[in-house]
Order: structure tokens, then sequence, then C-alpha cells
């Protein structure tokens, strides 16, 4: 279970810092609140710890940092268009993108955290997506 | 019998004028002109929403690549946060203090 959340976790984190020791950290932090990863009601309890973790980090770090070496990339992964949609993007549309379809939290709880309503969090993460594919598309076009 | 429309407060007087438009059109109750107007509408949205899907796909597939990068959990012996205590820094600044003390009252 530790390992299937601190991936989850770390994988958020990272998108969301673009520093790879200091994901490691706040994955570590957050992990070590919670004795019983077994719990029903973890993963809720995980996304209020993470989205408080998020609330201290305030501004956002935009060079991409790798000290540990604790992530891999796979073949043709480019982070440099994260990096361009990560300075457009307002958070209110990027935290909901993290953890929806990076993270893979559950969306019904990534709604309860954040007081939306389903579909209010569909239209976030469809704005958000919007903004994401035209990076990309524009620096296909480039 | 005589249909009472109800618009709640907060709505928008246009977007319900639109959707009364939109209703009237899917009945085809519109004026020729209203039609061609409405089909207009209708093709330029139309190529406005296939625009956003497209790039939603395209960021999609971006972040299928997401979901390969392998991330190294930490060994155990790192799991458990050692937490940090200010207890040695305060200790030399008191040893620090008493010493300055001492050659000061000597």
């Amino acid at each position: 279970m530790f390992d299937l959340y601190y991936e989850k976790i770390f994988k958020t984190f990272f998108f969301l810092v673009l520093n790879d020791s200091l994901a490691g950290r706040m994955s570590l932090e957050v992990l070590s609140e919670f004795k019983n990863l077994e719990d029903p009601d973890i993963e809720i309890k995980i996304l209020k710890s993470m989205a408080q973790k998020l609330t201290q980090v305030q501004k956002r770090n935009q060079q991409i940092q790798f000290t540990s070496g604790q992530i891999q990339f796979p073949k043709g992964f480019d982070l440099t268009s994260w990096r361009e949609f990560y300075k457009n993007c307002p958070e209110k549309l990027l935290h909901p993108l993290c953890l929806c379809l990076v993270g893979h939290f559950n969306k019904d709880l990534v709604s309860q955290i954040y007081n939306l309503s389903p579909g209010a969090l569909d239209r976030r993460l469809g704005k958000a997506l919007h903004l994401l594919g035209t990076q990309r598309l524009l620096e296909f076009a480039l | 019998m005589n249909k009472r429309v109800l618009t709640p407060p907060d709505r928008d007087p246009s977007a319900f004028a639109f959707s009364q438009k939109s209703y009237l059109y899917s009945q085809k109750k519109l004026s020729p002109s209203e039609t061609a107007e409405m089909k207009t509408y209708l093709i330029k949205n139309g190529e406005i929403a296939r625009e956003i899907l497209g790039t939603q796909l395209v960021a999609q597939e971006y972040l299928g690549l997401v979901s390969k990068i392998s991330v190294k959990t930490p060994d155990p012996s790192e799991r458990i946060q050692k937490k940090r205590s200010n207890a040695p820094y305060v200790l030399v600044l008191l040893i620090i203090i008493a010493a300055a003390l001492f050659l000061n009252f000597r």
C-alpha cells in the first residue's frame, strides 16, 4: 500500500512543484501522518493532507529540478510543454488536473476536497486539458 | 391551457432566450431567417467544440505518458521522517551566553 500511495502522491506533487526532492519530502510527510494505510477512508484523508500541504507551497518554483533521481521518464516524454502549461495555468485548474489525471485519485473525493460539484470539477478538468493540449499543439507547430 | 414560463432570478435572460430559441429550432417552429441564423450558429459552435475536443485529446495523450513514469520508492529506513530538533542549537547558544557573561563578570 505504501508503494502505491507513494507513487500517486509523488507524481502529483512533482507535477505541482517541479522539484523531485521537494516532492519526495512532501510525499513522505503526508504518508508519515497515517499509520494504517488499509483504512477505507485513507484516500480522502491523504487528499486533505495533500491539499493542506499545497497551501503551504505558496510560490511556484518554475525551474525543473532533479536532484534525488527518484523519477524516470519514458522515451519521448517532454517536460518543457508541461512547464509552459504550468506557468500559464491557474491553480484552480492545475490542482484538480494533477490530482485526478496525474495521481489518479478518485474524482468524487477530489470534488469533495475542493467543495465542487462533479460537473464543476469536470468543467475545470476540461479547461485544463484544453490549455495543456493547446500548449502541446503550439510546440508541434514550432 | 396557458403555459407559464418560470425564469429563476439569477438566470441570464439572453441565455434563457437562446435556450427557448434552440427549443423552437428543434421543433422546426422558427421563421426561415431565424432558422438560417441558428444553423450558422450551431455549425460555428460545432467547429469550436471539435477544436476543443481535439486539443483535449492531445493533452490526454500526453498525460498517458505520465502514467508510464516510474518512481523509485524510498527504502523503509528513509520512510521514517526524522523530526528536526532545535535542542542542540539552543544548547550551544546558552553555552556561548554563559561564557560571555562569565568573562564579563570576571
